[in-house]
């Protein structure tokens, strides 16, 4: 019986995750519970609400649906930023042997998981759960097989990552891999000789990323192979042998409800509807969002002061502006927005024009910026992307070089760059959501290998040496 | 030996490498060179004081941050992680909190500044309105109407 293993970074099957929301056997019980959970915290009928939804749905069929009537995987996601290769080419990093599998190297280091130090780093295609059948070559490299993925020359080799039996091998999706690669800070981590005295030499980022992967206290879900240390935003939740479903990810029904009390209806429910379901969590997270259509600036204007209204001083109003922008550093977007919400008189602070625009400014552009995930990433190749997508946002007029006139001044920097509106624009892209989650993911591994450069393994790791079956 | 005298008029004696934890009081030293001249910090009181020293005399031996590092500092380590000792010190009442923030600007000792401003910030982080208006004894001064647009400002940043 088929069964899927997962990214360990991402928490999704190599080529991208769930295609359905679910199976036609649930489709009375999941509409009944959105629909029913919708009426209690609205003036609706649940049968109406019901119609409305089953409508959505039909939509959404018409057009994705299987039209085998035999098929139980209806109401097939419609897939808008597909064919992602990262999605598709995975990092195998461990120590391989003839046949792909760990068990020859684990001969020579009496049962326990081996040393990071001397791991091979393979990109690999064409998963099996986890027994991955082609290793990427370069397409001029001679021993080659001559073979077209769609994407990659590829060539044939079995890599076992499977979690089964604590194979401490492992794979990522190649994309998840570079975000992490690029946002976990390891220059700012202590240096290793404090765990590591007798080993104090660095180690690559893949080698820590074995060894801290191997030797958590709490080991890799041998039925998936994810961390259960990792919140990886409830996509985890979607495997059952195989992920194929989203339903597990649904997260009632906020969006939806919302998107039916704005009058929406039809397929234009789907995407509330989906985001209800998780689907972003398997977007491509590299596309970046245009100029809304009309555009308008974030603002949050100070409310009227009237002879009745007295608005009270607060801490932070003994604060220069200097400091006060200090602390706003530290403070996710979300939070600041409470704290704007919480009185007249900080409402007025934080929305003095360009304010948040520039706590926005400095998240986004400085090195360590709580904002950074909104840049491109070298590896990736997404400079030119973002760059062509950010300038859109600054008027036609901005003078888009500097003193040598051939090289683009960042957008970002730019005074005219409307900070705040792109943070807006970016929260509410599927994409960007799903970079962000990539981001607090990255940010989570750090928090481990912060651990394991001070304090090392959580534990030491057997790994039985009978022969490696792969499981059918 | 350096005398530092508070606004409201407390003489404090402390060893010089404590007092030069401070930016403002190591150059002023250098600039006046020897001497017994008590140094007057009008923007600082004693009890405030006495608490910043408490931190200058914690962290005296530590190397001072060379400009380098503050340039760096600036550029990393931009977490809202504060060591163990830095924690159990500024558990102190909100007033003296924001105090310490103020004194720490005004005599420039960057690390404890940061120290003041990571506690605020993570204070903030993660409150809804109402969390923050208890944790900052603020009285909630919109109306109904204006909550409601407040709270439909705000959607795009909630939770996914």
């Amino acid at each position: 019986m088929a069964r899927d293993a997962l990214c360990i970074i991402s928490g999704i099957r190599p080529g991208g995750g769930p295609n359905h929301l679910f199976s036609r056997s649930e489709e009375e019980r999941v509409l009944g519970g959105l629909a029913e959970e919708i009426a209690q915290t609205s003036q609706m009928e649940a049968d109406s609400v019901y119609d409305i939804l089953n409508d959505a749905i039909s939509s959404l069929g018409d057009s994705h649906c299987s039209h085998d009537d035999d098929a139980d995987q209806l109401y097939e996601w419609p897939h808008r930023y597909e064919n992602w290769q990262f999605f598709s080419n995975c990092v195998a990093v461990g120590h391989f042997d003839g046949d792909g599998g760990p068990a020859n190297v684990l001969r020579h280091h009496s049962s326990k998981i081996p040393s990071g130090r001397h791991i091979e780093v393979r990109r690999v295609c064409e998963d099996d759960g986890g027994y991955f059948s082609r290793v990427i070559v370069d397409a001029s490299d001679p021993g080659g097989e001559p073979s077209f993925d769609g994407f990659t020359r590829v060539k044939w080799r079995p890599t076992d990552c499977d979690p089964v039996g604590g194979n401490p091998n492992v794979f990522a999706l190649e994309g998840p891999f570079r975000y992490l690669e690029a946002w976990v800070d390891r220059d700012s981590l202590p240096d290793r000789r404090l765990a590591f005295p007798n080993d104090p030499e660095p180690m690559s980022f893949e080698s820590e990323f074995y060894e801290i992967v191997n030797t958590r206290a709490a080991p890799r879900r041998e039925r998936d192979g994810t961390l259960p240390c990792i919140k990886y935003g409830g996509i985890e939740k979607t495997w059952e042998r195989t992920q194929d479903f989203f339903l597990p990810a649904l997260q009632g029904s906020k969006h939806v409800r919302r998107a039916i009390l704005e009058g929406l209806r039809g397929a234009d429910l789907l995407p509330a509807l989906m985001r209800d379901f998780g689907c972003w969590m398997c977007v491509r997270p590299d596309v970046w969002p245009c100029v809304p259509e009309p555009f308008e600036l974030a603002e949050y204007k100070p409310f009227a002061i009237g002879p009745e209204t007295v608005p009270g001083l607060t801490p932070f109003h003994t604060l220069p502006t200097e400091l006060c922008l200090r602390i706003f550093h530290f403070v996710p977007i979300s939070s600041l927005l409470s704290l704007a919400s919480s009185c007249r008189s900080l409402r007025a602070l934080l929305g003095q024009p360009g304010y948040l625009d520039r706590v926005v400014r400095e998240a986004i552009i400085e090195p360590d910026g709580q904002l950074r995930w909104i840049l491109p990433v070298a590896s990736m190749g997404e400079r030119q992307s973002v760059e062509s997508a950010a300038w859109a946002w600054l008027p036609e007029d901005t003078e888009r070089n500097d003193d040598d006139l051939r090289r683009p001044v960042d957008p970002f920097l730019s005074p005219n760059f409307p900070h705040l509106a792109f943070l807006r624009a970016c929260y509410e892209s599927e994409s960007m959501m799903n970079r962000r989650r990539y981001w607090d993911i990255a940010k989570q591994f750090e928090a481990l290998w912060a651990d394991y450069r001070i304090r090392g393994r959580e534990r030491e790791v057997t790994y039985p040496l009978e022969h490696h079956c792969r499981p059918t | 030996m350096v005398n530092l005298v508070t606004s409201d008029n407390e003489s404090f004696t402390v060893e010089k490498a404590v007092a030069s934890r401070s930016v403002l009081i190591k150059n002023m030293l250098e600039d006046v060179g020897e001497s017994d001249q008590p140094i007057p910090l009008p923007n600082v009181t004693a009890s405030v004081l006495k608490k910043v020293l408490e931190y200058c005399d914690h962290h005296k031996n530590e190397p001072m941050p060379t400009s380098e590092d503050l340039a760096a500092e600036d550029t990393r380590k931009r977490t809202t992680d504060i060591g163990e000792w830095d924690q159990k010190f500024i558990q102190v009442d909100q007033e003296m909190l924001f105090e310490i923030i103020l004194a720490a600007n005004y005599l420039d000792i960057k690390p404890l500044l940061d120290v003041g401003c990571k506690t605020v910030a993570n204070m903030i982080k993660g409150k809804t309105p109402e969390e923050i208006r208890k944790l900052f004894n603020i009285v909630n001064d919109f109306t109904p109407e204006e909550e409601a647009q407040i709270k439909k400002e705000n959607e795009w940043a909630e939770d996914r």
